[in-house]
């Protein structure tokens, strides 16, 4: 045998232990996230929330929402914010510097003026402008900070500096929120007394087609747009089985920076959102743990499966496309921020499983299979290919993603029940059945033209035009 | 030819290795063999999909319809002037017909309780009356003997609601429960059925309230309207912090003012959290010593608490604070100023004019434009 054969064999050993590893994983979270969505959903029946929008010992919760050129949605979505139920509530919107008339339709509709404010600028961010409050006493909840433009991570650590509650809500402002999300994402600050709860997050839904009137969802619809369709499973499948299993083993790594709340002092400890990276969601959290387990100090990050946030999700290729490059990139950047953990018994569960996990099934697994892509090809190139081992494999990987989308589509019947006619249902399957041909390499792609932009030090968040949620009930 | 030389060598080195890993043909026959396995796997959970979707269809439709018979049934008893005779109407026909199912049992039981939660009186008894005809306290009891902690819960919940005196042996045995949510409800349970006698727990409970725990509690003790607290000063010495804190909510709600010397000796407790809790309660109970304390105690305290401390001087403080307050404006924390300026222009708005018109340095001057537009000075 020669060195040669020998270099390969183990090769060959390393991508199917790797691939087993990867497929293990899934199994895993899978059958795991089944005891923490029937522990909550039972949880749920004995839970009243009203006690909680009563209480005067609710947790205080400050809502940043951060907004660039959201002109055309603006109004709407604060007036959705401005409508959720919770007593111990601010809503501060900060305009970072926006380009278009934003501020000006808010200033008009919401009859703001400007205040004198003074801000501890605990976290350093851009220059403030002014800080805009409501001669209407009804909307005495609401704050507008106007700011030089610094990027989504710069607004959101300006809203950290305004805020005057102890626990922080961070949305995207042109998200449409359950009515009764706060009440539902500020229980399980409560709900430990041996454990500090340092953020919490629930799901993200995908609200393409769905009915929208005076930014309230009226009625729920599966994305007619392919793409919308495919994310709204992709969401699914993320949110319902891999962060409620992640949550089981208090592993999770990232709450979604369209939605999660957060224990201010410990985010102002960890040092605030990074402005140097597109992915701040992910990076803040894991900064998050690792300054608590730096203190030794027990902590938990809790999430929990109600459909509380609901989303416009890139209709076309060229939108998805950066997204995606700019998740790659951000995933990258924290795992190299965070590279000390890696396998670092001290972490406990983040050093030695999620960043591991992280690692290999996130940020490699792209890498790994587009190499795997090039290197078939020239199999096929050179007449290589063994083509009923081919066969076989394909057949065989490709029904077990085809079962895992159709497992995250019967957990969501078995739970919430959002897409209930049973034609959405074979919409979904048979969406399942596309999506590894048509929408897995593309997604594939983006984070490989991402990790190649990343090399290159491209440093942009990609624009994310929205159209907005424009339908309304008949 | 640097890159086709390159490129040789990777596919010589993945040939040469897919070649000796593939070359065995058990490993085909495995790999179809999953695959088989995983479409049955498919299969099943499409079935079990379109099954639930269908299933739930069902119950909706069925749960209409039931909740109307059910509706019907349950004004009548709210409405009833002899609930016995309306009971005794009901034929044993009937009711085999509606109860011998499991699942409208629950569906009629269900609008039973969220009936009988909203409303109160004669009618409410009415309700009890029909519940205990319908031999629904049974149900109630079989889950108590489930081996699922929700079931459980859920059972505690219904007799709890349904005031089932008769059975509150048999729900205390679930206290220490080693599920913390059927521990709660029958804590709250104990609470319901036997008044101040189901706070006993306090002096014993070993595992810590949770906030959420301790504001269901709280609510509880609102609806049985409780007032009388003897064993209060014991839960005040509690080596469970969390009981002591709970207590001191007791405390607030109830406004215990007699209580006030036991709260005073919670402010040099050794948890900050209960330290907390105590300075937040003198505010509500307080007379006039309370302030020179929560002075003497100012600055050991952390900054959560120093904040406490300077808005309940806000707003309970007189002028003769203000010397206080403005001993300590020359904080390093600025939100620690911000306050103690905010409490003065509450105070003393005269005062907090002279401090507005000589100083006129950032940030403190946008500290008082704020304090002076949010009071109107």
């Amino acid at each position: 045998m020669n060195w040669q054969l020998i270099v390969g064999f183990f090769f060959s050993y390393a991508i199917l232990l790797y691939s087993l590893l990867l497929i293990c994983g899934y199994i895993f979270i899978a059958i795991y996230s089944i005891g923490e969505i029937e522990k909550y959903l039972h949880k749920n029946i004995l839970t009243d929330y009203r006690l909680l929008a009563e209480s005067a010992d609710a947790p205080s919760i400050s809502i940043l929402a951060p907004a660039y050129n959201e002109g055309h949605t603006i109004v709407e979505n604060v007036r959705s914010l401005l409508s959720i139920y919770y007593t111990n509530l601010e809503i501060i919107i900060i305009n970072d510097g926006s380009k278009d008339d934003s501020l000006e339709k808010l200033i008009a509709i919401y009859d703001l003026y400007p205040i004198e404010y003074f801000y501890n600028e605990l976290i350093q961010t851009k220059e403030i402008i002014n800080v805009y409050k409501s001669h209407n006493p009804v909307y005495k909840r609401l704050k507008v900070v106007d700011k030089k433009n610094g990027g989504k991570a710069d607004a959101l650590n300006m809203g950290v500096n305004i805020a005057i509650n102890d626990y922080i809500v961070c949305i995207d402002v042109d998200c449409i929120l359950e009515q009764d999300a706060i009440l539902k994402l500020a229980k399980p600050f409560m709900e430990y007394s041996n454990e500090r709860v340092i953020a919490a997050g629930g799901v993200v839904r995908i609200a393409n087609s769905c009915d929208v009137e005076n930014g309230k969802l009226i009625q729920i619809h599966l994305p007619t747009n392919f793409l919308a369709r495919v994310q709204a499973l992709e969401y699914t499948r993320a949110f319902l089985l891999g962060r409620m299993a992640w949550s089981r083993l208090n592993g999770l790594l990232l709450i979604s920076g369209a939605f999660g709340a957060f224990e201010k002092e410990i985010v102002i400890e960890a040092g605030g959102y990074n402005t140097k990276t597109v992915g701040e969601d992910i990076e803040l959290l894991v900064r998050m743990r690792r300054y608590m387990e730096e203190k030794n100090e027990k902590y938990v990050v809790s999430f929990i499966p109600d459909p509380l946030c609901w989303t416009e999700a890139p209709s076309s290729f060229k939108i998805l496309g950066r997204q995606r490059n700019r998740w790659a990139r951000g995933t990258i950047e924290t795992l190299k921020i965070h590279k000390k953990m890696f396998f670092n018994p001290r972490y406990g569960v983040l050093g030695m499983l999620s960043y591991p996990y992280w690692f290999f099934f996130e940020f490699l697994a792209p890498i790994i299979e587009f190499i795997g892509l090039l290197i078939f090809i020239l199999l096929c190139f050179f007449n290589l290919v063994n083509w009923s081992f081919f066969i076989a494999l394909l057949v065989c990987v490709y029904s077990f993603a085809f079962l895992y989308s159709s497992f995250a589509i019967l957990m969501e019947v078995a739970s919430y029940n959002q897409y209930n006619k049973p034609t959405d249902i074979v919409k979904l399957l048979i969406t399942a059945l596309i999506e590894p041909i048509f929408f897995h390499p593309f997604v594939v792609w983006s984070a490989i033209k991402g990790t190649f932009d990343l090399i290159r030090k491209k440093h942009t968040w990609g624009e994310m035009s929205r159209t907005g949620f424009v339908k309304k009930v008949k | 030819m640097l890159l086709s030389t390159l490129l040789i060598k990777i596919y010589y080195l993945y040939a040469t290795s897919l070649a000796c890993f593939f070359s065995n043909i058990v490993i085909l026959n495995q790999l179809w063999v999953i695959t088989d396995i995983q479409l049955i796997i498919l299969a099943i959970a499409i079935t079990i999909t379109f099954f639930n979707i269908l299933k739930k269809r069902r119950n909706k439709i069925r749960k209409d319809t039931f909740t109307n018979y059910a509706n019907l049934l349950i004004e009548d008893a709210i409405l009833s002037d002899d609930i016995k005779g309306l009971c005794t109407a009901i034929t044993l026909k009937k009711y085999n017909a509606v109860f011998n199912d499991e699942a409208k049992k629950s569906l009629f039981l269900d609008e039973l309780l969220f009936a009988k939660n909203n409303i109160s009186g004669e009618a409410s008894d009415n309700l009890i009356f029909l519940y205990n005809f319908l031999q629904l306290h049974q149900y109630s009891l079989s889950k108590l003997g489930d081996n699922k902690w929700y079931i459980n819960a859920k059972g505690i919940q219904e007799l709890t609601i349904m005031n089932a005196y008769e059975y509150t042996d048999k729900i205390s045995h679930f206290v220490n429960n080693t599920h913390e949510e059927v521990r709660i409800e029958a804590l709250i349970a104990l609470l319901h059925l036997k008044g101040n006698e189901g706070l006993d727990f306090l002096n014993h409970i070993k595992y810590p309230l949770s906030d959420w725990q301790q504001i269901k509690l709280l609510r509880e003790l609102t609806l049985i309207n409780i007032t009388e607290f003897d064993e209060i000063t014991n839960w005040l010495s509690s080596t469970n912090d969390s009981v002591i804190i709970f207590s001191m909510r007791i405390v607030r709600r109830y406004r215990l003012f007699h209580m006030h010397e036991q709260i005073k000796n919670c402010i040099n407790h050794h948890n900050p959290k209960v330290r907390l809790a105590a300075i937040i309660t003198l505010k509500d109970i307080y007379n006039e010593n309370t302030l020179n304390y929560l002075k003497e105690i100012y600055t050991k305290e952390n900054l959560t608490n120093q904040l406490t401390i300077i808005n309940t001087i806000k707003e309970i403080g007189t002028v003769a604070d203000i010397p206080f307050l403005l001993k300590n404006l020359y904080s390093p924390n600025k939100i620690l100023i911000l306050d103690i300026l905010t409490a003065i222009a509450q105070i003393d708005s005269e005062k907090f004019k002279q401090i507005l018109s000589y100083i006129d340095v950032f940030p403190y001057r946008t500290m008082l434009l704020q304090v002076k537009q949010e009071f109107n000075i």
